[in-house]
C-alpha cells in the first residue's frame, strides 16, 4: 500500500487543472494532498518501525521491469521529512504567491512533491530514475515560472540541460546493470554487483556519481544552482535546499555498496571538499541574499557528499535531515524578506534596520545552524557528520567550519545588523511555517539519540576536532562580528575578498559557455556539411525537373516533327543495323 | 471477426463518392465525406481489436501465387493504430490549410491512408508493392500541389527521386525474392529464407537496407525529408512523419532482420554505428536551425536513427523497443507539427528568432506544447521513455558504443528547450501583441494526440501485449 503515499499528490497535480479556483482553492488542493500525504507517512512509519516491506509491480510484461516502493525506517523517514517540508512550504506559498497565477504553480508543486515523494520510496533503479527525472522536469518548470523574465526562463533552460547530464548518466548506469545482471531491483544489484568485472563497476560508479554531481549541483555542474535562484522563493526552499537537490545524496547512499566497491569513494571525498571551499568563498563573495543561501547549500551538499565519501551514510543522511529543516526555513526567510521589503541586496537590505523584526529569532536559529553550533541539530549533525573522517579531512573540515560560521555570520549581521523599530506585517500562514522549521532545528538534535536505533549505520562522536570545529566556528561568528557586525565591512572586506568570485564564477561560467560554444561550432560544421549534401541533391532535383521539361517539347502534338523525327530515327537506325550487318 | 477488406472498401469508397462528386455536385461536403470514412475505418479498427481480424486471400494468376493477401501479422497491429488514428488527427488541420482543389487533395488523402493500412496487412508481396507505390505517388502530389510556394517544386522532386529510388531496391529485392523461393507469399517466404543462397540473400539484405535507409530516413540519404517536410502542408506533415517515416521501418524489420537475422548480425556493428552517427549528426544539424518545422522535421531523423540502432540490436528489447518508438514518435511528431502548424497560423512565422513570449496570450498553446517537448525527450510518464529504454537496453547488450547516442539525448535536451524557450517565454514579440490562443477545436485534436501520449507512456504493455515479433 506504499503507493498511497505518493498518490494523494497525484489526486492533486490531476484536481487542480479540473477544480482549481473554480470551486475550491489550488492552493488547498495541494495543501490537503501534501497532509494527508505526510500523515499517511507517519502513520506507515509507525506500524512499520523496524520492519521493511516491498511492493512490486510489473510494468512491461515478459521481462522482469519490476517497479518496486520500499517502505523501511530509511525510506519513510525521509518521506516524512519531505512530505512535512513541503506543506510548510505549501502553506508558506500561500503567503508568497498570492498574486501570482494559483493554479499552475500548485499543479507543478504538486507534479515535484509527487516525484520527490516516489523517489525516496523506490526500491528499484528504473522507478528511481523514473522519479528522478520528473523531479527535474518540474524543477525547471518552477525555475521558470515567472517566464516573461528572461533571466528565469534561461535560468530553467540551464538547470534542466545541466542536470540532464547527470540524468542521461544514470541511465546509462541502469542500462549497463540491467543488462549484466537483468535486474532493475537494488537491492538484487547491491548484493550481485560482485560478478561484474572491474572496468564496468568502475564505469557504471563514475556515471552513477555524475548522476549525483549533476543533481546535487557539485562541482563542475554547481553554476545552474545559483541561478536557479531567479525562481519563486518557495520554489527555492523546497526544491533548491531540502530536497531535489538532496536526491543526489541519497542516490549515493542508496549506491554506496557499488560505489565502494569500484573505489571512487576518495573521488568522492575530493570533490566534496573542492567544492565545499569553492562554496564558501563564493558565499564570502556575494551580496544577493538568496544566492548566498544558494552557495551555502552548495557547501551543505558537499558535507553529505564528503561523508558518503568516508562511507559514513548514516551520518550523510542526518545531516540532510537537519539541512532539510534549517535551510528551508532560511529561505522562507528571504521569502519574507522579498515579498515585503522586496530586496534581496544585503547591503540595501541593512538600510532598513530589519533588527527588531520577527524575523531576528528565526533567523538567528538558522544562521547558528547553518554554522553548526550548540545546541541547535545542526551541531549533532555536524557531529554525525566527521565520524569516518581521516586526520587531513579533519583539519580542512576546521577550516570550513570558520569559514562557514563567517560568511552565515556575514549575512546575518549585514542583514539584521542595524535594530530600529521597523516592523514587518506577520501573518499565520508566513509565521507557522517559519516557526515550526525552527523549532525543529532547535530540538531536532534530540533526533540523534533516536536515530542510532532507526539507521543502523550511524554513529556520532565528540573528539577533539569536534571542540576544534566548533572553536573554529565560534571564530567565525566573532570575525563577522567585528568585520560586518559594526558596520566597518568596506574598507575591510576588500582585505578578506580572494575574489574567487572572479576567479570562478564568471570565467568557470564562461568556459562553460565555451564548451556550449563548441558544441555549437561543431553544430555549425555539420550543418554546412548538411547543406553541402542538400545542394547536392538539390541539382539532382533540379536537373530531373529540368529533362522532364526539355522532353516535355518533343511530345508536342506537332505531326510535322513527328513525321520528322520519325524519319530521321528510321535512318539511324538502318545506319546503326548496316554497320552490324 | 472484423473482415480485413474493410480497410480496403471503406476508403475505397471513400475515394469513389469524392471522384464523382467532382462530377455533379452533391449534399456532402468533402469534408463530411472523408471524416466519415475515417471515423468508419477507425471504428472498424477499435471493433476489430477486440473481435480479431480475418484475413482474405485472392489468386489472381492461378499457376503461382501472385495474389492479393491480406492478413495480420505479429506487428500488424501497432502500425495499424499509427496508419488508422494519425490522419484523422491530422485531417483537422487540412481544414483549414487546404484551400483550393480541396476536393482533388482528399482524394489522394484517402488514397495514401486507404495504402498505408493496406501495407501493414498486406501478406503478400505484390499488394505490399503496389501500395506502396500508391502511398509515394498521392504523397508526391500532396508535396507538389498543396505544398508550400517556393520550395514545393524542388522538394516534391526531391521526395520522388529518393523515394522512387528506395522503391526500385525494394522491387529488386521482392523479384530476387520470388526467384529463390518462388513466392510471393510472405510467409512462405520467410519458412524459406534461409534456403536462399548466400550472395544473393546478402544482395536482397542491401536492397531493403538501402530501402530503409532511404525511407527512414538515415544519413547520407535522408536529405529529402526536412525539404519534404517544410514544404508539406501540415496533414501532409503529420502522415509523412508520422506513418510514412515508419514504413521503412517496417520493410527494414519485416524483410531484413528478421528474414536474414545471420546477415543482419554480421553487419550488427556498422548498422549500429550508422545509426549512432546519424543521430548526432542529426541533432547537430537541428540546433543550428531556425525554421521550427525543419526543427522538427531534423529531430525526427534522431529518433528514426535510435529506431534503426534498435533493430540492428537483433534483440528482443532493441526490436520491441524500435515499434514502439516507431508508434510513439508517431504520435509525439504528429502533434509537434500540428502545433507548428497552428503557430504559422496564429503569427504568420515559425521563423524561431521572430518569436517570443507567446506563453502570455497563450496559455492552452504552450500547455500542449511543452507537453509535446517533454514527450519528444523521453521524461518518463509519456510514451518515449518506455521506448528509448527498451531501443537502448537492446543495443547496449549487442554493442556497447550505441550509449554514445545518449549525447544526441542532450544536444536535443539544449535545443528542443532553448526553442520553448524562444517561442514562448520571455518578453512578447513587437508583433505578437493581437495573437490570440487556439480554439476550443484545436484544443480537441491536441487532446486526442496527447491521450495515446500518456496511455502509452505509463502503460506501454497495452501496446507491448497487441504484438509479439516473429522470432
Amino acid at each position: 500500500m506504499l503507493y498511497l503515499l505518493i498518490l494523494p499528490m497525484l489526486l492533486s497535480l490531476v484536481l487542480i487543472p479540473i477544480l482549481g479556483e473554480r470551486i475550491i482553492r489550488s492552493s488547498l488542493i495541494a495543501i490537503i494532498g501534501a497532509l494527508s500525504s505526510f500523515l499517511l507517512s507517519v502513520f506507515y512509519f509507525w506500524t512499520n518501525l523496524g520492519n521493511s516491506t516491498i511492493e512490486s509491480y510489473n510494468w512491461i510484461s515478459g521481462s522482469n521491469f519490476m517497479l518496486s516502493f520500499r517502505g523501511d525506517n530509511l525510506t519513510l523517514a525521509l518521506s516524512i521529512l519531505v512530505s512535512f517540508v513541503s506543506l510548510m512550504v505549501l502553506v508558506f506559498s500561500v503567503f508568497y504567491m498570492r498574486k501570482e497565477d494559483q493554479a499552475r504553480y500548485y499543479a507543478e508543486m504538486s507534479l515535484f512533491i509527487f516525484s520527490m515523494l516516489g523517489l525516496v520510496l523506490s526500491n528499484s533503479t528504473l522507478l528511481f530514475y523514473i522519479f528522478w527525472e520528473i523531479v527535474g522536469v518540474s524543477s525547471y518548470l518552477l525555475i521558470g515560472f515567472w517566464y516573461k523574465k528572461e533571466s528565469a526562463s534561461a535560468a530553467g533552460k540551464k538547470a534542466l540541460v545541466l542536470t540532464r547530464i547527470g540524468d542521461m548518466a544514470l541511465f546509462a548506469a541502469i542500462i549497463i546493470l540491467f543488462v549484466n545482471l537483468n535486474t532493475f531491483s537494488i537491492p538484487n544489484t547491491l548484493s550481485s554487483i560482485g560478478f561484474l568485472p572491474v572496468q564496468t563497476l568502475v564505469l557504471v560508479g563514475a556515471l552513477i556519481l555524475i548522476a549525483a554531481l549533476s543533481k546535487s549541483a557539485q562541482f563542475p555542474f554547481y553554476t545552474w544552482l545559483p541561478d536557479a535562484m531567479e525562481g519563486p522563493t518557495p520554489v527555492s526552499a523546497l526544491l533548491h535546499s531540502a530536497t531535489m537537490v538532496a536526491a543526489g545524496v541519497y542516490l549515493l547512499v542508496v549506491m554506496s555498496p557499488l560505489l565502494l566497491l569500484s573505489g571512487l569513494d576518495p573521488v568522492i571525498v575530493t570533490i566534496g571538499m573542492f567544492t565545499a571551499f569553492l562554496a564558501a568563498f563564493l558565499a564570502l563573495n556575494h551580496t544577493h541574499f538568496k544566492r548566498i543561501l544558494a552557495y551555502s547549500t552548495i557547501e551543505s551538499l558537499s558535507f553529505m557528499f564528503i561523508a558518503v565519501g568516508t562511507l559514513n551514510t548514516g551520518g550523510a543522511i542526518f545531516y540532510l535531515v537537519v539541512h532539510a529543516l534549517f535551510k528551508s526555513m532560511l529561505f522562507l526567510i528571504a521569502g519574507v524578506l522579498a515579498m515585503l521589503v522586496g530586496l534581496q541586496d544585503i547591503h540595501a537590505l541593512r538600510l532598513k534596520k530589519l533588527g527588531k523584526t520577527w524575523l531576528l529569532i528565526p533567523a538567528s536559529i538558522g544562521f547558528a545552524s547553518l554554522a553548526g553550533l550548540p545546541p541547535f541539530a545542526s551541531f549533532f549533525a555536524h557531529a554525525s557528520l566527521t565520524v569516518g573522517f581521516n586526520m587531513i579531512e579533519n583539519i580542512l573540515f576546521v577550516f570550513l567550519a570558520f569559514l562557514t560560521a563567517l560568511f552565515s555570520f556575514r549575512l546575518f549581521f549585514i542583514v539584521f545588523g542595524k535594530r530600529s523599530s521597523t516592523r514587518l506585517e506577520r501573518s499565520p500562514v508566513s509565521a507557522i511555517p517559519i516557526y515550526l522549521l525552527s523549532l525543529f532545528s532547535v530540538v531536532g538534535g534530540v533526533m540523534a539519540l533516536y536515530f542510532t536505533n532507526l539507521i543502523p549505520s550511524f554513529a556520532y562522536s565528540f573528539d577533539l576536532f569536534t571542540l576544534c570545529s566548533f572553536v573554529a566556528a565560534v571564530l567565525g561568528v566573532v570575525t563577522a562580528f567585528e568585520i560586518f557586525g559594526k558596520g566597518r565591512y568596506d574598507g575591510l572586506l576588500i582585505g578578506i575578498k580572494l575574489r574567487l568570485k572572479f576567479l570562478f564564477d564568471h570565467p568557470y561560467d564562461g568556459f562553460l559557455t565555451q564548451v556550449g560554444s563548441l558544441f555549437i561550432r561543431l553544430g555549425a560544421i555539420f550543418a554546412r556539411f548538411e547543406d553541402m549534401l542538400s545542394a547536392f541533391y538539390d541539382k539532382l532535383a533540379d536537373s530531373a525537373l529540368l529533362l522532364s521539361s526539355n522532353s516535355r517539347r518533343v511530345q508536342n502534338g506537332d505531326t510535322q516533327t513527328y513525321v520528322a523525327a520519325i524519319l530521321v530515327g528510321l535512318v539511324a537506325i538502318l545506319i546503326v543495323a548496316s554497320a552490324f550487318i | 471477426m472484423i473482415q480485413l477488406l474493410g480497410f480496403l472498401i471503406l476508403p475505397a469508397i471513400g475515394v469513389i463518392a469524392l471522384a464523382v462528386k467532382r462530377l455533379c455536385s452533391s449534399i456532402m461536403s468533402d469534408e463530411k465525406i472523408v471524416f466519415g470514412v475515417i471515423l468508419a475505418t477507425a471504428f472498424l479498427f477499435f471493433t476489430g481489436l477486440f473481435l480479431g481480424f480475418a484475413g482474405i486471400s485472392i489468386n489472381l494468376v492461378s499457376s503461382i501465387d501472385f495474389a492479393f493477401t491480406l492478413e495480420t501479422n505479429g506487428l500488424s497491429i501497432p502500425f495499424m493504430l499509427l496508419a488508422v488514428v494519425l490522419p484523422a488527427l491530422g485531417l483537422w488541420s487540412a481544414h483549414h490549410e487546404i484551400k483550393k482543389n480541396t476536393n482533388l487533395f482528399y482524394i489522394f488523402y484517402l488514397l495514401s491512408y486507404m495504402s498505408l493500412i493496406m501495407i501493414f496487412i498486406s501478406a503478400n508481396l505484390i499488394s505490399f508493392f503496389i501500395f506502396w507505390e500508391v502511398v509515394l505517388i498521392s504523397f508526391f502530389f500532396i508535396i507538389a500541389f498543396w505544398g508550400d510556394e517556393k520550395i514545393r517544386k524542388r522538394a516534391s522532386m526531391k521526395f520522388l527521386i529518393f523515394t522512387q529510388f528506395g522503391s526500385l531496391m525494394l522491387l529488386g529485392a521482392f523479384i530476387l525474392m520470388f526467384l529463390y523461393t518462388g513466392s510471393f507469399d510472405i510467409n512462405v517466404i520467410s519458412n524459406l529464407a534461409s534456403t536462399i543462397p548466400s550472395p544473393i540473400a546478402d544482395v536482397i539484405f542491401l536492397f531493403v537496407l538501402i530501402t530503409a535507409i532511404v525511407k527512414m530516413p538515415i544519413f547520407p540519404l535522408h536529405s529529402w525529408l526536412p525539404d519534404a517536410h517544410v514544404s508539406a502542408p501540415t496533414s501532409g506533415s503529420v502522415l509523412l512523419a508520422g506513418v510514412l517515416l515508419k514504413l521503412g521501418g517496417y520493410a527494414l524489420l519485416l524483410f531484413g532482420v528478421l528474414l536474414f537475422p545471420s546477415i543482419t548480425s554480421l553487419f550488427q556493428k556498422p548498422l549500429i554505428i550508422l545509426g549512432v552517427f546519424t543521430a548526432i549528426y542529426a541533432t547537430f544539424v537541428a540546433s543550428t536551425q531556425n525554421d521550427f518545422k525543419r526543427l522538427i522535421a531534423y529531430s525526427s531523423i534522431f529518433y528514426m536513427a535510435l529506431v534503426f540502432v534498435g533493430l540492428a540490436s537483433m534483440s528482443y528489447f532493441g526490436e520491441s523497443g524500435a515499434v514502439l518508438l516507431m508508434v510513439s514518435h508517431g504520435f509525439i511528431v504528429g502533434m509537434l507539427f500540428v502545433l507548428a502548424g497552428i503557430l504559422k497560423k496564429k503569427t504568420g512565422t515559425r521563423d524561431l528568432n521572430k518569436l517570443g513570449g507567446l506563453m502570455a496570450r497563450m496559455p492552452v498553446y504552450t500547455l500542449f506544447l511543452t507537453i509535446a517537448i517533454i514527450a519528444t525527450l523521453g521524461v518518463p510518464g509519456l510514451s518515449n521513455f518506455p521506448a528509448e529504454l527498451l531501443v537502448f537496453l537492446g543495443a547496449y547488450g549487442a554493442y556497447t558504443l550505441s550509449l554514445v547516442s545518449l549525447v544526441g539525448v542532450l544536444i536535443a535536451t539544449n535545443y528542443y528547450l532553448g526553442a520553448l524557450k524562444r517561442i514562448l517565454f520571455s518578453s512578447l514579440g513587437k508583433t505578437l501583441s493581437k495573437v490570440t490562443d487556439i480554439s476550443m477545436s484545436d484544443a480537441i485534436q491536441l487532446s486526442l494526440f496527447t491521450i495515446p501520449i500518456i496511455v502509452l507512456g505509463i502503460a506501454p504493455n497495452l501496446l507491448m501485449g497487441a504484438f509479439n515479433l516473429l522470432i
